[in-house]
């Protein structure tokens, strides 16, 4: 598709037209090419750019890993810690438990004598508190 | 299968170093040209002209026969073109072949001045060395329309196919390179206007 050009435009391209001499390729240009081809299938430069990939991903993935373990061993000793916290607050919710249960007694074992001693029996006495 | 070309690549595809020869052998001097306008530097044109056919060996099995064998092979280009000049954009990088305001000379001359008088060659020299200017100065896309236009006698289409966007877009995009160069080239193609000053220079043409 190619627009009627104005008188204009055609005198724009005559302008245009000497402003650039055709250049000619250099008589190497194919054997360059083909050199160029020759070192990219089998070129040092292609290689070690390959092999600096590859180390990289290894650095990457072994910068993972060590991060995903450090970060389990990390949630490990918090749940751990956890663990004995909750086992030292149960052992402590345990004694208090059986201190209130003493002053319990403490409080009930006077009635009880009392109820033994008046002949009541210790279940009825029991049943009272409730 | 009509087109030559096509017919040496799918050759290529097939293992024929030969085909590929043949297909470097067409192609190096549009191939070259094409970046030695758009870049305005020789030795880049020849590196990135290497490079393309490089490209096209590296990717023949990319090649889809449904395409002008010169299409792909311009596409190749003309992305290789436009990364250098970024690149080159970005390190500020200045080819030693463009003039800078002030010179009187361009460091290479280009237009053919075998018969032409001393006076008629310099007038020729400062005008091509404008021409390459005004050319340079033209944004990246447009510039390289403008090439393909008027040097390698691509259709819109083409061109489209070439530069991957649509063929309204080539047409805008030519129109304002036009309307660029128009503006700034008036006094070298205007009727009447030969006879006026170089605004650059302020040099009388006689």
């Amino acid at each position: 598709m190619k627009e009627k050009p104005t008188d204009t435009d055609s005198k724009l391209w005559q302008t245009l037209d000497h402003s650039f001499q055709e250049v000619e390729p250099s008589p190497q240009f194919e054997a360059k090419v083909l050199a160029r081809i020759a070192s990219s299938r089998t070129g040092k430069f292609h290689f070690f750019s390959q092999w600096r990939r590859v180390l990289a991903v290894a650095c990457i993935i072994f910068m993972g890993a060590i991060s995903i373990h450090l970060f389990q061993d990390h949630e490990y000793r918090l749940q751990e810690q956890q663990i004995a916290g909750n086992y030292e607050f149960l052992q402590e919710m345990e004694v208090v438990e059986n201190l209130e249960f003493l002053s319990f007694l403490e409080q009930v074992t006077p009635a009880l004598e009392q109820a033994e001693s008046e002949g009541l029996a210790y279940e009825d006495e029991l049943s009272f508190g409730d | 299968m009509d087109d030559p070309d096509v017919a040496l690549m799918l050759e290529f595809q097939k293992g024929d170093n030969k085909a590929f020869s043949a297909l470097m052998e067409r192609y190096q001097k549009p191939v070259m040209n094409v970046v030695y306008r758009y870049l305005q530097d020789y030795n880049a044109a020849e590196d990135l002209a290497q490079e393309t056919f490089l490209r096209v060996y590296q990717q023949r099995n990319a090649y889809k026969p449904t395409a002008k064998f010169s299409t792909w092979l311009f596409q190749i280009c003309v992305n290789l073109c436009l990364n250098e000049r970024r690149f080159r954009s970005y390190r500020n990088h200045e080819s030693l072949n463009v003039t800078y305001p002030g010179d009187d000379k361009p460091m290479v001359d280009v237009a053919d001045q075998r018969a032409l008088s001393g006076e008629q060659k310099m007038i020729e020299s400062e005008r091509a060395a404008l021409v390459r200017k005004a050319i340079a100065e033209l944004p990246e896309k447009e510039r390289m329309m403008i090439l393909l236009a008027k040097w390698e006698h691509m259709d819109y289409e083409a061109i489209a196919e070439v530069m991957n966007c649509s063929v309204l877009a080539v047409k805008s995009r030519i129109f304002r390179a036009k309307q660029i160069l128009k503006n700034k080239l008036k006094p070298y193609f205007l009727p009447g206007e030969e006879e006026r000053q170089v605004p650059a220079k302020g040099r009388v043409i006689v």
